[in-house]
């Protein structure tokens, strides 16, 4: 009989089944050396068993043993197989639980991100698969200037419509103003801008030109705002842009731009 | 730890086994059963039955002597027979150890829980299956 390991896993196992049967019986602890014995015990037994069964079976010229061939095995190692039987039937039964089998958890794949280019037809198909269409193309990231002269019109209108109502709406806060009264849950969204107090009506600076119109409008006047501002609105004239420029200013000069108000400041234009 | 183990000196110790066997054999028709039969029954009922020595482990074993079957009845036989063996060893150093503490603990008349198994105790149960334990005295 060739030599059979000690530290195996089987053997283990066999000595957990030899402390069960200890404790079946009523031990409740018990020697290493006790342990190791009835293991050695029980492992030459079964081999033993095996080697006789095979034995048998093959003096009965056949190639798998029966029940018949282990019967005889059991008997020439003296064990009283009557009693099997009543033997399985003892209470308590004890059998080892099922060990926990930490199955390797399944690898995460590799993110596969670029699209999977067929192979051409020459290549063999125990060849490394293709790299991904990224780690060789270059494709840029960012949109570039749209030059088309639609879309450049379209953004440009409605930039300046989004200016011109929201400096109607600063106005409107910023000035004494007075709401009209629309739906109820519209209320105090429709304002609208008092006029301050003039001598001359208040559309007579947009009448008569003036030199100012021709040169390029000083950078802190919401004179220059109003051009941008639509005529559906109630906003007063230039005189009172004047006055408010003096509430807004520190400085009393209109020509110098004076940016301490960041509101006052004129509006970026966009594209032209 | 050195043992010898006697196989020899179990089959004449249990030489009656392989005569009631023959005998039951050839009485068919006696109340009991022949053991081959009963062992065929047997294994049926071993589909359902778990012994504590796990199938595989026995398995390992069987095949490292040479012994290959697909069925697991005989595998659980064969565990069940290996099992039943210690099993009775176990009890009779069981017997031996509470023979000891009944001698030491006459006074106290409770005879004590805490059993271990020790090689004191297995020795003379092993003998009387034949397996001479010797152990070192010291340890080189």
């Amino acid at each position: 009989m060739q030599a059979v390991s000690m530290e195996t896993s089987k053997r283990k196992a066999l000595q957990c089944s030899v402390a069960a049967l200890c404790v079946e019986s009523g031990y409740l602890s018990a020697d290493r050396g006790a342990i190791e014995t009835l293991t050695q015990i029980l492992q030459g037994y079964i081999i033993e068993i095996g080697r006789t069964a095979k034995v048998y079976c093959e003096m009965a010229q056949r190639l798998e043993p029966t029940v018949s061939d282990v019967n005889l095995a059991l008997i020439d190692v003296g064990s009283k197989y009557n009693s099997l039987d009543s033997y399985s039937k003892r209470f308590p039964r004890r059998h080892l639980p099922r060990q926990l089998r930490n199955y390797p958890s399944p690898q995460p794949k590799n993110l596969q991100v670029g699209s999977k280019t067929p192979r051409p037809p020459h290549v063999p198909s125990y060849l490394p698969p293709l790299p991904d269409s990224h780690t060789y193309i270059r494709t840029p990231t960012f949109v570039g200037p749209q030059t088309d002269y639609r879309t450049i019109k379209e953004k440009l209108s409605i930039q300046r419509y989004h200016s011109s109502k929201s400096l109607s709406k600063l106005l409107a806060q910023t000035r004494p103003s007075k709401p009209i009264a629309g739906e109820v849950d519209t209320e105090g969204i429709y304002t609208v801008i008092l006029p301050g107090r003039t001598n001359e009506p208040v559309y007579i600076k947009a009448l008569i030109p003036s030199t100012e119109d021709e040169v390029d409008p000083p950078l802190n006047t919401v004179h220059s705002t109003s051009h941008l501002i639509d005529q559906s609105d109630l906003i007063e004239s230039n005189q009172t842009s004047q006055q408010s420029n003096d509430e807004g200013d520190h400085d009393d000069n209109e020509t110098e731009p004076m940016y301490t108000n960041p509101f006052m400041k004129p509006p970026t234009r966009p594209i032209q | 730890i050195i043992f010898k183990m006697a196989v020899s000196q179990e089959l004449q110790a249990r030489n009656k086994t392989p005569v009631e066997g023959d005998i039951s054999k050839q009485d068919s028709g006696s109340q009991g059963e022949t053991p081959e039969l009963s062992l065929v029954d047997f294994c049926t009922q071993l589909d359902d039955y778990t012994p504590t020595i796990p199938d595989a482990v026995t398995l390992h074993y069987l095949q490292q002597s040479g012994f290959n079957t697909d069925d697991p009845r005989l595998v659980r036989l064969i565990s069940l027979a290996a099992q039943k063996f210690i099993s009775d060893i176990v009890n009779d150093s069981l017997q031996h150890c509470k023979l000891r503490g009944s001698a030491q603990n006459t006074r106290k008349g409770t005879k004590d829980k805490k059993l271990t198994l020790t090689l004191e105790d297995l020795a003379p149960a092993l003998a009387e299956y034949g397996i001479n334990l010797r152990k070192p005295l010291y340890f080189t």
